[in-house]
């Protein structure tokens, strides 16, 4: 490739991000990207989420390491930012909870001694957001689900692979987001 | 919510502590009616937040588990432990390697899921024997109930059998095409193999497109049902088949219980696809499925991953842009960026509320000479980012340049006059896009004037505090930007913050997922 591609930021719901276990390299050199496949086949690089900072903590020993919890209406992102992500974690530093918050960032897959395995973000940017903003990315995110799950039928060789590794069930991934969308009109 | 609140509070009294219910739902109201967070998301923080206020180990707090109880499938709840005696109705493909075993098993009262894990290292169970589950956890997925086993479970065989109700599903009925219209339904079908499609998915056999008089609708074939293939062009009598609806759309499943038999007949399948194709402009490509010729230019190629797709990007014309395909099976010759082509014969596809245009086996591509001036192109998408280089810069007073360090590329160190401008990454999930505001379009998004903004700089020493700023209020929130595309930017005419949910788009999704 000839041109410097910027990765596209992917927008999923917090149990689908859960749910997902399935990490590759596109190429073999150590400078190669690092993938993340999720159940309902998106390849992702970057992520974009907005949820309800409802948690953080400070769980470094000597270097601040900032753990935070980000629900949204299916459940809970985890991110975690340390001297890399230096605004991240500043703003995790000062912000108060709860709060909403916007994070763009990479997935990263952490196995357990138990072979469980979590999956956290560690962003490259995060900021306070209000309510609004939260609703429109349940929309956006409820959209780019459904593409996703329109396209699980398809012969897409990353949607084929989500589905073996899976068993992906369309039936739940659809509820999951029915469920997102409805809660938007319980609200006031 | 009082319940809720209630709940906790008891759990809180069993360790000796009084936590007055104001308190409880008040951090329960805050986090769900202002911060719209989940409720059992909201318990648990309510519960942590609560643990560290009173100094409460966590382990001691949640080791007050009930022993497990015996139960009837029908009565299990969410959240239970319990003993079921139950038989495996069921057994599912499963290519999950940390489950060990999904499937289905029922009682004389009901049926429910389950699922064991690998890691758990339990015995297999087999499909018609009978079991005690002892120490099995209800969870709830979706709306729905299923027994997990865990660590601690135990299966045991039983001498008896337990009756699990039978099996039976309703009988089948001859039917058209356009009669399926009922998920769940099931059906004998005599039907024409319209389409057979490219398919890599192991799982799947065959899956194509059945046709009559009536109509057509999509079919699968699963592999694990061992079912005869069929050939395109041929009819068949289909028995005993199940119609599911995915979007809005029925289709039809064949299972391992259904018969595929080749018929002499004919169908007659007379609807066809057709339309004939007018010359329209972009913008009037405003209906599914209409035929159309186009001319116009390829503004953008994306990457593509996907191997049934030979190329993706943006068409343009005066009128604006649109999304095309161009499938892999149509072997069609590849467009390159930047030029026009006149495209005849394409489809127009409707996707959430997007026109898109398919190429066809039967579109043509001619490169033409003349050019083409794009409208204005428009973006929605969040901000994920402002790059560097924006805020407050200083640009080259001979060449208009922005300069780095104080240096211009071409003239060297210059006393540079001041401007402001934002790099902002917009992205909306499928494209990047990046965006170029110039200083009017900065100030009226941001509020600052570029003297507030020099102010700003000169008060903190550090002209960095500018784009800071500026991060702080745009970067996450959704906007719709206007303007022209030049090389990879979009150069804005115009930037508006979107801030407000449709609820018209939100009820047409939910109606869309409730049929399906």
């Amino acid at each position: 490739m000839s041109t410097y591609v910027r990765e596209v930021a992917k927008r999923m719901f917090a149990k689908e991000f859960r749910n997902s276990d399935l990490s590759f390299r596109e190429g073999d050199d150590v400078y190669s990207p690092q993938y993340l496949l999720t159940p309902t086949g998106a390849r992702v690089n970057r992520l974009f989420i907005v949820g309800t900072l409802i948690e953080k903590e400070n769980i470094g020993n000597e270097a601040e390491y900032w753990r935070g919890r980000v629900t949204d209406p299916t459940g809970t992102f985890t991110i975690y930012a340390g001297q890399y992500q230096p605004e991240a974690a500043q703003l995790l530093s000062e912000c108060e909870t709860p709060a909403f918050v916007a994070v763009a960032g990479k997935p990263s897959v952490y196995e357990t001694p138990d072979g469980d395995t979590i999956t956290s973000i560690r962003p490259e940017s995060i900021s306070i957001v209000d309510g609004n903003t939260r609703d429109m990315w349940v929309v956006d995110t409820a959209i780019q689900t459904i593409n996703r799950l329109h396209n699980l039928d398809g012969s897409d060789s990353y949607v084929v692979r989500a589905k073996e590794h899976y068993n992906t069930d369309k039936g739940s991934y659809s509820s999951i987001v029915l469920d997102a969308l409805k809660s938007l009109k319980e609200q006031i | 919510m009082e319940d809720i609140a209630k709940g906790i509070q008891t759990q809180f009294k069993d360790m000796g502590i009084e936590v007055p219910l104001e308190e409880i739902e008040e951090r329960l109201d805050k986090l769900v009616n202002k911060f719209k967070v989940p409720t059992n998301e909201a318990r648990k923080n309510t519960v942590n937040v609560l643990l560290k206020q009173y100094n409460v180990d966590k382990n001691e707090f949640f080791n007050q588990s009930k022993p497990a109880t015996m139960s009837n499938i029908a009565d299990v709840k969410a959240d239970q432990w319990v003993n079921v005696d139950i038989k495996v109705v069921q057994l599912w493909d499963n290519s999950n390697s940390s489950i060990s075993q999904v499937g289905l098993v029922g009682d004389s009262t009901g049926r429910i899921k389950f699922i064991k894990w690998a890691r758990d290292n339990l015995p297999d169970v087999e499909e018609g024997k009978s079991y005690r589950f002892s120490n099995v956890v209800v969870n709830e997925w979706n709306g729905k109930l299923e027994l997990t086993l865990n660590r601690t479970s135990s299966v045991e065989p039983l001498a008896t059998d337990i009756d699990a109700g039978s099996t039976s599903a309703g009988s089948p009925e001859e039917c058209q095409v356009s009669d399926l219209n009922q998920e769940n339904m099931w059906a004998n079908l005599k039907a024409k193999v319209v389409q057979l499609w490219d398919n890599s998915n192991e799982a799947i056999s065959q899956v194509g497109i059945l046709g009559d008089e009536s109509g057509t609708i999509k079919f699968i074939k699963w592999s694990r049902d061992d079912l005869p293939d069929v050939e395109e062009g041929r009819s068949y009598l289909f028995s005993n088949v199940v119609v599911n609806e995915w979007n809005g759309k029925y289709e039809v499943t064949l299972n391992r219980t259904s018969s595929i038999e080749p018929l002499e007949e004919d169908i007659d399948t007379s609807f066809q696809p057709q339309g004939s194709a007018e010359d329209c402009l972009l913008s009037e490509l405003r209906q599914e499925n209409m035929w159309a010729n186009i001319e116009a230019k390829v503004v953008q190629l994306w990457d593509n991953s996907n191997d049934a797709i030979s190329q993706v990007g943006i068409l343009g014309d005066k009128t604006g842009t649109i999304k095309f395909i161009k499938w892999s099976r149509d072997d069609l010759p590849d467009v390159e960026e930047g030029q026009v082509y006149r495209f005849n014969n394409i489809v127009v596809n409707e996707w959430n509320g997007n026109y898109e245009v398919i190429l066809n086996r039967t579109t043509t591509i001619e490169p033409l000479s003349e050019e083409i001036e794009v409208g204005a192109n428009s973006f929605q998408g969040a901000m994920i980012d402002i790059q560097d280089g924006s805020g407050l810069i200083k640009r080259c007073p001979e060449c208009n340049r922005a300069l780095t360090k104080g240096a211009c590329m071409e003239h060297g160190k210059v006393d540079g006059n001041y401007d402001l401008r934002i790099k902002a990454v917009l992205d909306n999930g499928e494209t990047v896009q990046d965006v170029l505001l110039n200083r009017e379009i900065t100030e009226k998004l941001t509020g600052i004037t570029l003297e507030e903004a020099i102010n700003l700089a000169a008060d903190a020493l550090d002209q960095t505090v500018v784009v800071s700023k500026m991060r702080e209020d745009l970067v996450g929130k959704y906007y719709c930007v206007e303007g022209s595309l030049a090389d990879r930017y979009l150069i804005a005419k115009s930037i508006e913050p979107l801030s407000t949910v449709d609820m018209e788009k939100v009820d047409e999704l939910i109606a869309d997922l409730e049929v399906a």
